[in-house]
């Protein structure tokens, strides 16, 4: 019995984990899905793996993609002109 | 039908291009110098603009392929080793070897579950900060993937990479940042 469990029904951490980055992006199949939701019930540190994920991932989504890293380095005033000038040559040649 | 702009792609993408090449690249001089060689190759191709692309897309692709050209240039490719050395580091081994559960000092902890993200600029900077720490690799998957919303499909062909190779590279991404948003940001509140 505890073999087949073990080998059928019981997820590691590690495997959780992984179908829980996945599930972000692609469906699961229908055991897989079993096996999460065993192993989430059973497993407090992979639940909150779960929910810090998800956080996670709104967070990127939001801040990443509008450009809203305050902090991230942006370009030097003088490589701007820099490259404003290239495209205005480009432009009228 | 888009229409491009040249004279305001400065002013619109630049520092956004920047910011995307620099997570990759870690270099700003080399960030630089692919964001202008991504317009100066945006406006020899602008004849082939065909506007089914929004301009930012478009130029986002041809900032791709200089990255790539980049790493492809570099005598020493960013690539990470896929075996379980890295799991090892967060995960204990069952009595048959195999990884299992979660090392003591590495198991999430509780960050006081709020529900919605916090919106703070501190905890985006710290955010950043994470993004900016991670591998060469690991920081092409996840501003591949977040940044510019390419698909996973196109991310494998960008980076050569099978769809296996690339969950693992996203899991381990998400456990680095999940790890590094706990040591600097939760277990300071």
């Amino acid at each position: 019995m505890r073999v087949l469990y073990k080998k059928y029904v019981r997820l590691s951490c590690r495997q959780a984990s992984q179908l829980l980055v996945k599930q972000a992006d692609a469906p699961l199949t229908l055991i897989e899905r079993g096996q999460l939701w065993w192993h989430l019930r059973l497993c407090d540190p992979c639940a909150r793996f779960s929910r810090q994920v998800r956080l996670l991932d709104r967070l990127l989504v939001r801040n990443v993609l509008s450009g809203r890293f305050k902090s991230a380095p942006t370009l030097r005033p003088e490589r701007r002109a820099m490259m404003n000038n290239e495209i205005k040559k480009r432009l009228t040649t | 039908m888009v229409q491009l702009e040249p004279e305001q792609w400065v002013d619109r993408y630049a520092d956004s291009l920047f910011g995307a090449a620099l997570l990759q690249v870690k270099d700003e001089a080399v960030a630089d110098d692919l964001v202008q060689e991504t317009f100066m190759a945006g406006l020899t191709a602008r004849h082939t603009f065909r506007g089914q692309a929004q301009e930012r897309t478009w130029l986002v692709a041809i900032l791709r392929n200089k990255i790539n050209d980049y790493f492809r240039g570099q005598t020493r490719r960013p690539t990470v080793s896929l075996d379980d050395a890295f799991y090892d580091g967060y995960f204990d081994r069952d009595d048959d070897g195999n990884l299992d559960h979660w090392l003591p000092d590495k198991s999430p902890g509780d960050w006081g579950e709020t529900g919605e993200p916090d919106e703070s600029e501190a905890l985006n900077d710290v955010l950043y900060a994470c993004l900016s720490k991670l591998p060469p690799r690991y920081a092409q998957v996840i501003t591949l993937k977040f940044l510019e919303n390419i698909n996973p499909a196109d991310i494998c062909k960008d980076l050569d990479i099978s769809p296996s190779n690339y969950w693992t590279l996203v899991h381990r991404v998400k456990i680095l940042l999940r790890e590094c948003l706990e040591r600097n940001w939760y277990s300071n509140q």
